[in-house]
């Protein structure tokens, strides 16, 4: 029951660090209580992480919009040189390509999940894999609740095996990257309590 | 039996290049590097005389799905990775091959390093996705002409989430819509078309209406009845392939 | 990416609570079927276009799968290509996904301009684009000077209308300046002053029994490519195929006959043929007429009596013989043109055989030439001989396409005083001056001189020009003598350059905005023909763009006149809103998406609203026409000019115009001469009557043969759209499939006894210098050019527009060499059109 409370807690949470990672709309993510929502949801996994997330709605109220989206730009978009590309594939490829076997390997398992990307985007852009591991993890708790052993199995095997090759081994490098080139606190913290999710993340999936 | 074969009357044939085009398009292959063509429909020119009486003819040419292929004969898997077809189709096998590319050495339609092209009568059936050269690098190039005004490579491959960003998809169980590293590829008939009702890219797209594909042991089809009618000649008849592509008539009235 | 729902962000924090109440919600994914490998199924759906890789203007189809183009076919309801089309759509997905292509605007840091040095641009706002180029136009206008603003056209769909006549007249300036005689505003020449029509032909393959093709390779290029292609094996089996060309061409390589003519001797070539076709009494006289007792007196050399003739079609069919006809035997036009005798006289008699199912196919080989006008009108006439004008089997005249037309009179009512004014200045391009005719449909300074733009500019003749908008264009690229352009375009004080590409012409630019590709991402139309049917064809964007780009032919006026309305002028916002309402729903456009719409359907309405039969095919409202993307008119009828409804003066095929004659005279009266000094400063060199009928000219050869003896010539690439895919690398791994090319390589062909007396082999990397200037390449040994004649294909030498196209851009380092910069600059001055043909340009060669 306690891995099933921070399952709940995971998918939540992922759902939100997804949305951090998308453009940033000051007056959409003050209004939705993304940041107070975060830290209140992280309190239960990381207390430490729950702190950062504090002080990004500080940074959020106090940093521009626009400073904020040059922040967000110099970072994961362009036109320059992507300061901490968001692109799985970037890390775990030779040559650190864009579009690469393993974002193929990606968007096939979504296919084969039932999920389709309908973003412009690479399928294995942070947003979209933590908010497939959100989509994931709540798949487990319906079974639960349902009752299909079989199903709470496989999405457990699906979010271990996803989590494993496809999101874990660039996290870190990836927070790194983010922490080293960032002009705000925001960003600075997201990539402290993305690192810390993750390592909690890690230990969740191989228990279940 | 089955036989599918291909007839190009060079009458017809203008030498435009759409077919080849369209198969690049089609099968989304690679671009020409490191000696290889990846070509799997391309062109020979030959100019004879000299002026006036000058004489120049095109001729296409693509893998003549032999009935005796040269290419399967030291192709070392079990079961190897290319084969015939039920259909007369000389097949690769993505994941069996190994990227040996003793195929490539055996075929006579085939080089293993392609240093010139069509204009000096080069080309090769046969390409090799070599192992340490990315696929569709020209995709995967982040150097931007005008940093911040123009795109690169890889932000094109980004946004349009296809490498190449034109990347036609389909499904084959032999082989992949863009082949990886370390395996030979080579024209299929468009084997994932046939088996959706269509004709090979490059017979569909042809302006000239110079190529007919269709199955050659059926007495009634259109390749049978061409062949019937007019005097018909393979490439390198002397190497004993049996090839399935037959040229008819002259790229030349006056030939 | 963007959180698109706010349900995202939703978070219960109930312990127990069942995870999928507020669990469902999705920003990047969404649920559906799971595929598993077996089953994914790749669909897509083919959605109609055009291709405007040439001017053929092919009605296309582009197969979408997920929102991206991935191939291209002919669109199928076509009667002009039936569903084919050739190599250069195919290569536009190579155009469309472009590595290179712009994606935001851009501006200059680096005032200092010219080639080779960076113009350091930087990113900008479409705010700060607009808000700048606002800024430039309202100083004009507040300093009464609008007519300093040049608006430069180059490819362009019939959307051309709102940027080309509306944006530049409502603001005040005469300078809306095309490309038009860049192509063949010389060859359209020899049809008008013959003909009466200002046009290309069309062309009756089914049914001709004899294709003369003159300078041109129309299985490559030229205006009817696919359906050229789809008939010519069958041509080859009914009809003689002959052609006229220095180097051996496909058509030519296929046909019959090659006549390998000297550059730009063409005019005594044609003469030639014809002085065969009369003395032998070969001329068709269903058209021509005949001699009144059936006796012919057509003898070499031998004046006729004009009273004896009876004309039927044609008019001056005599006149001409004493003039011009009578002194070029078959042997005189042999040596003059290079082309044997005996081949002359087989020609002739096969086109008398085959008359009047003649087809005389003319290309800008033997027109584009500084004197090149005379050449068109003589290769033109043989039409006329052989009865093949607008007849079964001939060249064709096409039916129209009745589509709405740009509403001047409601334009008038937004220019103010100062537009009205400024709008009569004299042209930048100088047209209609004494040494610059440009008699284009009769009327001196008629037509366009785009080449002389540059001497416009650069001697700030008539004005100074201060501000240049170019849209799909590269002038400094596409004229002969990009040198000149160079200076010229260095000096211009602010130009903007829409475009897809940072080209050559951008390199001159203070502001470059990124734009639509056309065939795969604009909204707009043309028109074509071919085959007997006329074609308007919908431009769509299939694909949603993928940059931050806009049309430049509608969004860019809209846009503009927003900028422009708030500073106070708002007559061009006014003028488009009102001029181009929906026509279904009479609203006015908000925004610059909506204007291009009702733009598009304001001109195609009567194709599509059914208010009225207009022939062709039948469509059912707007989504129909979106949905075929094209409509056909009904096959043109023969004959249709025949009985004295040509447009001539004597409403009949003129062999001696009386059309020119007038249209010489008004330009001489204009500026108190006589013809002959017309002809003085037009580079001709006949004077009196013989100015009135076709007539072999000699040569204008740029150059001293002593130092330069070979003569240059200049062809299209099939491969070549335009000059846009030169960074495509397809089209350098296929450009051998141009006769005498080799892929990934610039090649000069030049014939092997020329390579052994220069000393040069197969494969040397060689220069090549004219006066107009110097280029690098690479020589390739070939039989199939003319001796003491080089060929090399326009297309390559780009020193900017991407990492293909050049070897370095930072370096303006080209691949390959322009031909541009070899061919001087120069005019044929009586059409204003560009001389790039008939061997005008003289070349040296030497092994680096």
């Amino acid at each position: 029951m306690i891995v099933d409370e921070q399952k709940r807690v995971l998918i939540e949470c992922n759902r939100l660090l997804a949305a951090c990672f998308c453009e940033p709309e000051k007056v959409l993510f003050i209004e939705e209580n993304l940041c107070p929502n975060l830290a209140t949801l992280l309190t239960s996994i990381d207390s430490e992480s729950s702190k950062f997330a504090e002080a990004m709605q500080q940074e959020l109220l106090e940093t521009s919009e626009v400073d904020l989206k040059v922040d967000h730009a110099a970072l994961f978009i362009g036109p320059f040189q992507l300061n901490a590309p968001p692109y799985g594939s970037v890390y775990l490829e030779k040559e650190g390509q864009v579009m690469g076997v393993s974002t193929l390997r990606v968007a096939q398992f979504y296919e084969e999940t039932g999920i389709q990307v309908s973003e412009k985007e690479p399928a294995d852009h942070i947003a979209i894999e933590l908010e497939f591991m959100s989509y994931l993890f709540r798949c487990e708790v319906d079974a639960i609740h349902q009752e299909k052993k079989e199903d709470q199995q496989k999405f457990q095997d699906l979010q271990r095996v996803f989590f494993k090759d496809f999101l874990n081994p660039w996290i870190p490098i990836f927070c790194q990257k983010i922490e080293k080139h960032a002009n705000s606190q925001f960003y600075r913290n997201l990539a402290f309590i993305l690192n810390r999710v993750a390592k909690k993340t890690e230990g969740i999936v191989s228990l279940s | 039996m089955t036989q599918y074969s291909m007839i190009i009357d060079l009458q017809k044939c203008v030498g435009c290049g759409a077919c080849a085009l369209a198969c690049k398009a089609e099968n989304n292959t690679e671009l020409r590097n490191n000696g290889q063509t990846h070509n799997w429909a391309d062109f020979v020119h030959i100019t004879t005389g000299t002026f006036p009486n000058t004489k120049y003819q095109t001729l296409p040419v693509l893998c003549n799905h032999c009935s005796d292929p040269a290419c399967a004969k030291n192709c070392p898997t079990e079961p190897k990775a290319i084969f015939k077809t039920a259909d007369g189709i000389t097949m690769v096998n993505n994941e069996r091959c190994v990227g040996c590319r003793s195929c490539q050495d055996d075929c006579p339609y085939s080089m293993e390093e392609v240093l010139k092209d069509g204009a000096y009568g080069e080309y090769s059936v046969i390409s090799y996705n070599s192992d340490n050269i990315p696929v569709h690098g020209f995709y995967r190039d982040g150097k931007e002409l005008i940093p911040g005004c123009t795109s690169s490579g890889i932000d094109t491959a980004r946004v349009l989430r296809a490498t190449p960003p034109h990347r036609t998809k389909y499904d084959h169980p032999d082989y992949e819509d863009v082949r990886e590293e370390s395996v030979v590829e080579k024209c299929t008939f468009c084997d994932h078309r046939l088996k959706n009702g269509e004709l090979p890219a490059c017979v569909e797209a042809c302006p000239s209406g110079a190529r007919v594909f269709g199955d050659i042991d059926h007495k009634n089809s259109e390749v049978s009845k061409l062949l019937e009618k007019h005097k018909s000649f393979v490439l390198m008849p002397e190497k004993g392939t049996k090839p399935n592509v037959f040229y008819v008539r002259d790229y030349s009235v006056t030939a | 990416m963007k959180v698109r729902r706010r349900d995202f962000f939703k978070v219960t924090f109930a312990a127990g609570a069942a995870a999928a109440i507020n669990g469902t919600s999705m920003n990047a994914l969404a649920a559906g079927t799971p595929i598993t490998k077996k089953s994914r199924a790749f669909g897509g759906e083919w959605m109609a276009s055009t291709c405007q890789g040439c001017t053929t203007w092919c009605p296309v189809e582009i197969f979408v799968q997920d929102g991206r183009a991935v191939k291209v076919r002919g669109n199928p309801y076509s009667k002009q290509n039936d569903g084919k089309v050739c190599p250069r759509a195919h290569m536009a997905l190579q155009q469309v996904y472009d590595p290179d292509r712009l994606k935001v605007p851009m501006k200059r840091t680096n005032p200092l301009k010219g080639r080779g040095v960076d113009p350091k641009f930087i990113p900008i706002s479409w705010d700060e684009a607009l808000n700048t180029i606002a800024d430039e136009m309202m100083a004009l206008r507040d300093s009464g000077e609008p007519e300093k603003l040049a608006l430069l056209r180059g490819r362009y769909s019939y959307m051309r209308d709102v940027i080309y006549d509306v944006l530049p007249k409502v603001f005040g300036s005469p300078n809306n300046i095309s490309h038009s005689s860049m192509c063949a505003e010389a060859e359209k020449f020899g049809v008008f002053y013959t003909e009466g029509k200002w046009e290309y032909r069309d062309y009756d393959l089914d049914n001709t029994k004899y294709l003369l093709v003159w300078g041109c390779d129309p299985v490559s290029s030229n205006r009817m490519v696919p359906a050229t292609i789809q008939r010519l094996g069958d041509v080859l089996d009914k009809a003689t195929v002959a052609v006229v060309d220095p180097k051996l061409n496909n058509t030519a390589a296929k046909g019959h006959e090659w006549l390998p003519v000297l550059p730009g001797t063409d005019g005594a070539l044609a003469l030639g043929v014809a002085h065969v076709l009369l003395t032998e009494g070969l001329w068709y006289k269903g058209f021509v007429g005949d001699f009144k007792d059936g006796k012919n007196r057509f003898v070499s050399g031998v004046k006729v009596d004009e009273s004896l003739f009876d004309e039927k079609e044609s008019y001056g069919l005599v006149k001409w013989w004493n003039l011009a006809v009578k002194d070029m035997p078959a042997g005189k036009a042999a040596e003059l043109s290079g082309v044997p005798a005996e081949q002359i006289e087989r020609v002739a008699r096969g086109l008398g055989k085959a008359a009047p199912n003649v087809c005389v196919w003319m290309g800008p080989g033997c027109s584009m030439h500084p004197r090149g006008a005379y050449s068109s009108m003589a290769v033109h006439a043989l039409a006329g001989l052989t009865g093949g004008v607008d007849n079964v089997g001939g060249s064709l005249q096409s039916s129209s396409i009745p589509v709405n037309k740009l509403d001047k009179k409601l334009m008038k009512t937004f220019q103010d005083e100062v537009a009205l004014k400024h709008t009569k200045f004299k042209k930048i391009d100088q047209r209609g001056y004494l040494n610059l005719p440009a008699i284009s449909k009769g009327k001196s300074g008629g037509g366009v001189s785009t080449n002389n733009v540059a001497n416009g500019l650069l001697n700030k003749d008539p004005y100074e020009i201060k501000m240049i908008i170019g849209y799909m264009n590269n002038p400094v690229f596409a004229n002969n003598g990009t040198e000149r352009w160079e200076k010229a375009l260095s000096a211009v004080p602010f130009t903007v350059h829409l475009s897809t590409h940072a080209s050559e012409f951008s390199q001159f630019a203070d502001i470059v905005l990124p734009c639509t590709t056309s065939m795969f991402e604009k909204l707009g139309y043309t028109k074509t023909k071919a085959n007997r049917y006329a074609t308007c064809t919908l431009l769509q964007p299939v694909v949603e763009p993928y940059w931050d780009v806009i049309d430049d032919e509608t969004e860019f006026p809209f846009l503009i006149s927003e900028k422009l309305k708030d500073r106070g002028f708002s007559n061009l916002y006014n003028a488009l809103t009102t001029m181009y309402k929906d026509p279904e729903s009479g609203r006015k456009a908000k925004n610059s998406k909506e204007f291009t719409e009702y733009a598009l359907k304001y001109y195609t309405a009567p194709l599509w609203d059914g208010k009225k039969d207009v022939g062709g095919d039948k469509i059912n409202g707007w989504q129909d026409m979106l949905k075929r993307g094209m409509w056909n008119s009904d096959p043109y009828q023969y004959k249709k000019q025949w009985g004295g409804k040509f447009k001539t003066v004597s409403h009949k095929f003129e062999f001696y115009s009386k059309t020119l004659k007038k249209a010489l005279e008004g330009h001489a009266e204009k500026h108190h001469v006589d013809v002959d000094r017309v002809m003085e400063e037009s580079n001709y060199t006949v004077r009196g009557e013989m100015a009135f009928v076709p007539h072999f000219e000699p040569p204008l050869r740029s150059g001293d043969m002593k130092e330069f003896p070979y003569m240059f010539i200049d062809y299209k690439s099939r491969l070549n759209r335009e000059g846009r895919s030169q960074n495509s690398p397809w089209y350098y791994e296929f450009k051998h499939v141009d006769p005498g090319d080799v892929g990934w390589h610039d090649a000069l062909k030049i014939n092997p006894a020329d390579g052994k007396t220069l000393g040069i082999d197969d494969g040397d990397p060689i220069r090549v210098s004219s006066i107009g200037g110097s280029v690098e390449c690479t020589a390739r040994l070939w039989e199939g050019i003319r001796p003491g004649t080089v060929a090399k294909s326009f297309g390559q030498g780009h020193w900017a527009y991407g990492k293909t196209a050049s070897i370095d851009y930072n370096k303006a380092q080209a691949r390959g060499g322009n031909n541009n910069t070899l061919i001087p600059w120069e005019l044929e001055r009586l059409s204003g059109s560009n001389a790039r043909n008939g061997g005008h340009a003289l070349v040296k060669i030497e092994k680096i």
